[in-house]
Order: structure tokens, then sequence, then C-alpha cells
């Protein structure tokens, strides 16, 4: 069977590191800090996804030896990108992965159990009882899911229609911040709609899985500051979000002027349960695809620039930012329905 | 998630499922994620245990894991997986990352022997039923594990909970990396084939 460490990764790699130049030459914003650190590549797609209706239809290479260390949590970003976007569109491969999966989530109970010290549980409930409550239906209202956009200059649509379908692209500064402030959004509204993160310009909105945590950190002080994220003030940054763990983070979307691109930009990604960077994902219509790992830029800053797929409708597509060792099927596909 | 017992109703949360409790819990119920840890600290600290092999940091990731239960239950979906899978899941990660940081740190001159680290933890005694299933399980799990080749074996220890990715896993091994994926490979199906149907089944 096939090795994805050979071939598939060269490529996967290697269509990362074009965009990436790409991304530098060609993008004011970029230009200039082509110096920082990079981390990991962007690999953006440059294809809409194929959709094979079965493991032998599937149009690259399987990936079948990686999936047992995919369930074991020994694969690489890259590969374990690849073993995601490959069962994406493969049934037979996505079968095998749920199969290891569960065979993996029985090794914890092969270990003999002993007893942690009292003083867990104590610290514990005494954390909890100066922490903020989880946000519940009662409480919502005390939290602002959104915040003003301010500072950078944006690339805006027109406003209607399918915004792939314009080449046209007009270079505008957010209104005030007043101006774009957004309405509370209830948590039954933001469980079932994800968080939306810059609807204000009718543009590709990033989304997050929904997640019971509020972005406003005057509210929540404590939360963040336990949370090791003490920068969750959005101001200049976007818009707030909340990653799939819960970590509050910021982040809007930038379409390309001269191209069918797009770049994600996220910052205030600090999150100690991420092991190996963050994936981008694109969701539509209760389905979503791999557009590749978030290149990381800093210690909590990522962007991503990649082709926006034909027939991406603004009104419905929404980006998932995951860890790269989350399983997407498990963090991104529920509760897709577009923001109203 | 709209758990079926409500805070109303929930006077002996002792009895109630895993998922009411932690549905009651992402309400902003103490006493219910008071039950889930009685039931659970213990599987969540000992295999956070297994992996960063220092008691004071598997303390430390057994509070984190069920501070992020506190604050993140209403994330759980049962149609996904047991609450006891949700929890392992996230201690996994978090044990893992732990396992990292310190590689990228100087080493702490911890034992290098899980069971002698084990060992030296205070048993607090098989005081809760679970005790009775949780054992049960543990041997039909170690009798698969005991079948697999070394080599094996290994590997998936290595690669669980050791958090080495396949590639060091052969550098370490001084194996070339195919070895060390059929390795998996070979002994993940068969340890599925073994354990088949014996998921943990809570609620």
């Amino acid at each position: 069977m096939s090795d994805l460490d050979g071939q598939n990764v060269r490529q996967f790699r290697a269509r990362g590191a074009g965009v990436t130049r790409m991304s530098s030459a060609s993008e004011p914003g970029v230009a200039g800090e082509t110096n920082r650190p990079i981390r990991r590549l962007a690999a953006p797609i440059t294809q809409p996804f194929p959709v094979a209706s079965d493991h032998g239809q599937a149009p690259d290479e399987h990936v079948d030896d990686l999936i047992p260390a995919y369930a074991l949590g020994a694969l690489d970003a890259d590969e374990r990108v690849a073993v995601e976007r490959h069962a994406s569109y493969c049934p037979t491969c996505a079968r095998q992965l749920a199969d290891m999966r569960r065979t993996a989530t029985m090794l914890p109970f092969s270990v003999a159990t002993a007893a942690p010290s009292p003083d867990v549980k104590a610290a514990l409930f005494a954390r909890i009882a100066h922490s903020t409550a989880p946000v519940t239906a009662e409480n919502a209202e005390e939290y602002q899911w959104a915040r003003p956009v301010q500072a950078k200059p944006q690339v805006t649509l027109p406003s209607s229609g399918t915004w792939l379908d314009s080449q046209t692209f007009t270079a505008v500064t957010p209104p005030a911040a007043t101006a774009v402030r957004k309405p509370r959004r209830s948590i039954g509204r933001a469980l079932g709609i994800s968080v939306p993160v810059f609807l204000t310009f009718g543009l590709l909105a990033l989304f997050v899985i929904p997640q019971m945590l509020p972005s406003d950190d005057s509210n929540n002080q404590d939360f963040i500051e336990l949370l090791g994220n003490t920068a969750a003030d959005c101001t200049g940054e976007g818009n707030p979000l909340v990653t799939s763990t819960g970590i509050v983070a910021c982040g809007y979307v930038q379409p390309s002027t001269t191209a069918n691109l797009a770049t994600v930009y996220v910052s205030n990604l600090i999150d100690s349960t991420v092991r190996e960077g963050y994936v981008v994902n694109l969701a539509e219509d209760g389905s979503y695809r791999g557009i590749g790992p978030l290149t990381m830029t800093g210690p909590a800053t990522g962007e991503l620039q990649f082709s926006i797929p034909a027939g991406t409708n603004a009104n419905t597509a929404r980006l998932c930012i995951t860890g790269a060792d989350e399983d997407p099927n498990l963090v991104c596909t529920t509760d897709l329905t577009p923001a109203a | 998630m709209v758990p079926e017992a409500t805070r109303d109703d929930a006077g002996n949360r002792a009895e109630f499922s895993d998922a009411d409790l932690i549905g009651l819990a992402s309400q902003g119920d103490p006493q219910a994620l008071e039950v889930l840890y009685d039931r659970y600290s213990r599987v969540v600290f000992s295999f956070a245990l297994r992996i960063v092999n220092d008691q004071l940091i598997a303390e430390e990731v057994l509070q984190e894991v069920f501070f992020r239960a506190w604050q993140q239950g209403g994330s759980f979906r049962a149609s996904k997986g047991t609450f006891l899978t949700w929890l392992l899941s996230i201690t996994h990660n978090m044990a893992i990352d732990e396992v990292r940081k310190r590689k990228r740190r100087p080493q702490r001159s911890d034992s290098d022997d899980p069971d002698v680290v084990l060992a030296a933890v205070a048993d607090g005694g098989p005081s809760v039923e679970d005790e009775v299933w949780l054992r049960s399980l543990r041997d039909r799990i170690a009798r698969a594990l005991d079948t697999l080749p070394a080599a094996q074996r290994e590997a998936i220890e290595l690669a669980y909970f050791r958090g080495m990715t396949h590639r060091e896993i052969a550098e370490a091994l001084g194996e070339p990396l195919g070895t060390i994926k059929t390795r998996m490979r070979l002994g993940m199906l068969k340890l599925r084939d073994q354990l088949d149907g014996s998921e943990v089944g809570l609620a």
C-alpha cells in the first residue's frame, strides 16, 4: 500500500511552499514580514476537493498505513492533515479511522489505577468556586459574543450574491467601532450557529464550533487568565472567536484583490492542549473539508492563504479552526447551520 | 445539550448517568461535577501519571482536565462517544503536551520507569463500585496487550503513552520507518480483534 511519507507528502509540502511564497509577494499586508519564523508551511487547496464514492476511486494514494499511527497520536501535523483530508472523501478509510480510534480509546484502561492526593479535589473545587460559571441559557445575555473591528484596512465585496462570482474587490477601512458593533447573540443561537466573525462585511465568516464560552474578557478575565491567554482583547486584530477547545482567539478573513484567494489571520492562539498547531477547515452545507495547516507566524499567531473553492457561498461558508491533532469529525461537523 | 435531570430534581446525583451529570455541571452545578470527579478522578490521574511519570504533574493535569470539563461540558455530545472517553481524550492531549513541553526543557530527575512511579503513589484502595468493571476491563486489555509481539507492543506504548511520533520511534529504535508503521498497524489490528465488544459502555 502507499507510503504517504513519500510522494504525497512531498507534493503536499511543495504546494504549501509555493503558496507561502506567493502570499508574501502578493499581499501588501504580509510583505516585509517574510523573515518571521515560519513553523509550518501552508498547504492551501488549489482545486476543489475530489469526491470519491469508494475507497477504490479515491484520486490520491491511500493512507491505510498511517491510520493506526493517527489513532495513536503518532503522526506529524502534515500527515495528520493528509489522513483527515483523505478520510473526508474515502468512506473505507473513514471507517478504518473510526475503528482504530475506538481501539485506541481502550488503551487508557490498561493502566492500574492509583489515587491522587485529596488536595487536588480541594484545589479544583476552590478554583471552580472562584471561576466564572459555565455559560448557560440563563446567563447567556450577560455575555457579548462580538466585539468591534478596528484599525486594519479590510477588503470587502458586494454585499449580496455569491462573493466568489465577483473579481472586483474594493479596499475599505472598517467603519468606526460603534458602527459595526453587533448585537448580543444568545447562547441558543450561538450553539446552533457558531460564532460569526466577519458577517459585518458580508464575507466568508470565520466560525468555530459551538462552545459556551464568552469572548468578553471584561466578564471573564479570570477564565482567560486561567487558560493562559491574557491577550483576548481583539482590538485591531479582527473579531473574537473561540477555538475548538474553547480558547478565545481573534481572527478575520481578507480576500485577495487579484485572485480567487483569501487569507485568514488568527491571533491570540494560545492553547496548551493543541499539540501540533492548528488546522483550517472550510465548512459549508453540513460538510467540511480541510484547507490546510495554519502557518504559525509567531507563538500565538497564524495565517493561511488559500484558494477559495469554486461555488463557495459567503452566506453559508465558514472557517473552522481546530487543533491539528483533533479530529474534525468530532469538532467541525456538528451545528453547521449558516448564520442568519 | 439538555439533560433529562435538572438541577431542581438533582437530589441524588450519585445515581445519575454521566451524561446527565455533565449536563448539570455545564449548567453550573458543581455537585454534579463532584460526582463525576469521585467516579473518574482515579482513572484520569492514573492515565496521566502513566504518561507524564510524575505525580505532581499528573495531579496538575487531573485538576486541569476536570476544570475543562466544568467550563466546556456543554460541548460534550453523547452521540460522539461516552463521557469517560471524552474525558480521557482531554487527559491524553494534556498529558502528552506536558511530556513534549518537558522534552524541550531540561529534564527533572524522575524515575524513568512508570511502574516505579505508580508503585510509589499511595493507592486509596478499591473504594468505588466502578473498580469492578475497571479491573475487569483492565485485565482484558492487559491480556490482549500480552498477546502482542514485544516489538508491536513497544511501538504502541512509545506512541500512545510516551507521545513519540512514528519517526521519533524509528529513530530511537534504529529501525526503518516502514517497520514501525507495520508494527503499529499489526499491533492495533490485533488489539482491535481481541477487544471487539469491549468498548466502554458507560452512559
